[in-house]
């Protein structure tokens, strides 16, 4: 009995093992390995063991405006989407019956139609020719079309929409902690609206913005479909980057240095927000 | 201008002018009446129980008083203040809500000082406040715990120290105590009615649970269909309630079925197949000959072995006896009825020892039935 006891939980992790440790580790642990390998002119892999790589993407202007520019762009959707999702998520929470679940309904359809799909919608909308534009034109409020698809702005609008659910969900849950009868205490104890705010509500959603805010920044950080197909190429993301440099430049031992960089710097993000949650919101964790 | 409710007088109203009054409350959802005609009057340190079933009205009443709802019609006034129509946060009415609603990021010094942060008192004014709180109902050693690592009795103390803190114009205590387990409910309650009264706190509560009303009011205002049915203290609502459907809430009551027949100047009731006595006019009142309900408490039963004036033939049969402590209960069948009868089970008592199969006679006092309309 006693070992089969101490095997069990490894046979409940088996299925997911089976698929995590050839699709995931070994991908992972091969790209870190090829990091400190040495780019051989002619395209091939020399092994080795440098830091050369990551001195060059350290230190070259070109990658470290591509990670500038990730980073910016990262925290500046995170931050929008949480301005954005705030007010949904707050009628949602406060939403029931078939209000609620068409509310629901309308955050979670976007996840069903497939990026590309989306892409192409939004070309529609705000390509030079599209509808907006021609609109804009015929309004006379603008004489030349305002260039969205292919600029950061448009980039920006992609990012927001793929992620945004994202961010609404994990508030949602955390906003519904707030119930009527709290609301209610905090009026009846003196509170008004902006009180009651600042030290009720937005205190109890604090975890959620942050876990929304992770997974949003996490997401924009290594994001290749979007930025390839609505960003500008004046404003180099990462993700497109490594994969420019892997692919068109053979160069795999410093795509992996990039792409172990970048790893690095989500992990160290979504350390840094746990760690900052459970100091300002010890209550979450208990 | 408001005019004092007729029925405000409760004993021992003194000359001090009401601390809170409300005056002819009315309020409907969708066309359904909750709260119909209400008037009522608190003195300084009153404790008044709302009393009814779900959907009485009585919840909808103290919500009024608290600024959660706006009445349709009448006005409240509390201090000489007429406050209809201010915001919740603007009363300085405290409510303990009944599954508390704690804030549940806040440890129990920032819940205690939430109103005190609200009212903006300084620093040292709210530490020395919360310490009172924390002193008051005996909270020491808990203050930087949280909600969650309270039990039901802890967290509802914090309640009562949140509302208390803030010096609150009046209590309001919304089925305060329904979540508690009874042993610990009755010490709190007993807890909280001697705090309260040291503290004179003006206070209403609603609740649905008759020992609670008895346990903690002054006086008890008993609701049905969103009106007050009655307002006495405990013992003039018990012992003298208005209506066979007051008398029927409080205590365990017998219902039966009978007859009440014109026998000349006054009234005979008959309640087949066996009872038959001359009804005081007084339960006769609005009544008129032909069929009736007639409500009878259990307690005020007594069990012979021989024919009584109320029950001169046909005796029952003695089905179950329970003990229950205190008290004995002993059902009899009467034809098809079922009649409870509670006796004291102490030891001494000099009354009738029955046991299952005897055949027993009822005794009651014909005053203390209540008549009703048939069904």
């Amino acid at each position: 009995m006693a070992t089969r006891n101490s095997l069990t939980p490894w046979l409940w992790l088996a299925p997911t093992g089976a698929l995590l440790i050839p699709f995931f580790v070994i991908p992972i642990a091969i790209t870190a390995r090829n990091s400190v390998y040495i780019d051989d002119p002619m395209g091939i892999l020399v092994p080795g063991f440098t830091f050369a790589n990551y001195a060059k993407v350290l230190s070259d202007s070109y990658y470290l405006t591509v990670f500038t520019n990730t980073l910016l762009a990262a925290g500046g959707v995170a931050l929008l989407a949480l301005a954005i999702s705030y007010p949904f998520a707050w009628l949602l929470a406060q939403s029931s019956g078939s209000g609620r679940a068409f509310l629901l309904w309308a955050v979670y359809l976007p996840i069903y139609v497939s990026v590309i799909m989306r892409v192409f919608g939004w070309m529609v909308i705000v390509s030079d020719s599209g509808m907006l534009n021609q609109a804009l034109i015929r309004l006379g409020l603008v004489s030349q079309p305002v260039h969205i698809m292919n600029e950061v702005s448009g980039m920006g609008l992609g990012l927001i929409h793929r992620y945004l659910p994202l961010m609404i969900l994990p508030l949602v849950t955390s906003l519904r902690k707030v119930d009527e009868t709290m609301l209610r205490a905090s009026a009846n104890l003196g509170g008004g609206r902006w009180f009651t705010w600042f030290r009720v509500v937005m205190p109890i959603s604090l975890p959620g913005a942050v876990a929304g805010m992770q997974l949003v920044f996490a997401g924009v950080l290594s994001d290749y479909v979007i930025p390839a197909l609505m960003g500008s190429t004046r404003f180099q993301m990462l993700a497109p980057a490594i994969f420019y440099e892997s692919s068109t430049n053979a160069s795999w031992a410093l795509a992996g240095a990039m792409a172990t960089l970048v790893l690095a710097a989500v992990a160290l993000f979504l350390l840094t927000a746990n760690l900052i949650v459970r100091r300002v919101a010890p209550w979450a964790s208990i | 201008m408001v005019t004092m409710p007729a029925d405000t007088t409760g004993s021992g109203a003194g000359m001090e002018p009401p601390e809170l009054v409300l005056d002819n409350l009315c309020k409907s959802f969708d066309g359904h009446v909750a709260v119909d005609r209400c008037s009522l009057a608190l003195r300084r340190g009153e404790i008044v129980a709302l009393l009814g079933a779900s959907g009485c009205g009585k919840s909808t009443l103290l919500n009024m008083i608290a600024g959660f709802e706006t009445p349709d019609y009448g006005t409240i006034s509390l201090r000489g203040k007429a406050i209809t129509g201010i915001a919740p946060h603007k009363r300085n009415v405290a409510m303990v809500f009944q599954h508390y609603a704690m804030f549940p990021h806040m440890t129990v010094t920032d819940n205690i000082a939430y109103g005190l942060h609200a009212r903006r008192l300084d620093k040292a004014e709210i530490r020395a406040r919360v310490a009172e709180m924390v002193a008051l109902l005996h909270l020491g050693g808990l203050e930087t715990r949280f909600p969650a690592q309270l039990s039901g009795g802890q967290r509802q103390r914090v309640a009562v120290a949140r509302a208390l803190a803030v010096r609150p114009d009046m209590l309001l205590l919304d089925e305060a105590f329904s979540a508690l387990d009874r042993n610990l409910r009755e010490d709190m309650q007993l807890e909280l009615s001697l705090l309260l009264r040291r503290l004179r706190v003006t206070t209403v509560l609603v609740t649905h649970d008759q020992r609670e009303a008895f346990a903690l009011a002054d006086r008890i205002a008993i609701m049905q269909g969103g009106r007050i049915a009655q307002i006495g203290t405990p013992e003039e609502v018990y012992r003298a309630p208005k209506s066979s459907s007051v008398l029927r809430f409080l205590g365990t009551t017998n219902r039966l079925a009978g007859v009440l027949v014109a026998e000349g100047a006054g009234h005979r009731m008959r309640v087949p197949p066996a009872l038959d006595f001359i009804a005081p006019e007084e339960i006769v009142a609005g009544s008129g000959a032909g069929p009736v309900s007639l409500d009878l408490r259990a307690e005020d039963i007594a069990l012979s072995p021989t024919p009584t004036p109320v029950h001169p033939t046909a005796p029952g049969i003695v089905t179950l006896r329970t003990f229950l402590g205190a008290q004995e209960r002993v059902i009899v069948f009467l034809g098809d009825a079922q009649i409870v009868v509670d006796r004291p089970a102490q030891a001494g008592v000099q009354q009738l020892a029955v046991r299952v199969g005897d055949a027993v006679y009822l005794d009651f006092d014909p005053a203390a039935c209540r008549l009703g309309a048939a069904g």
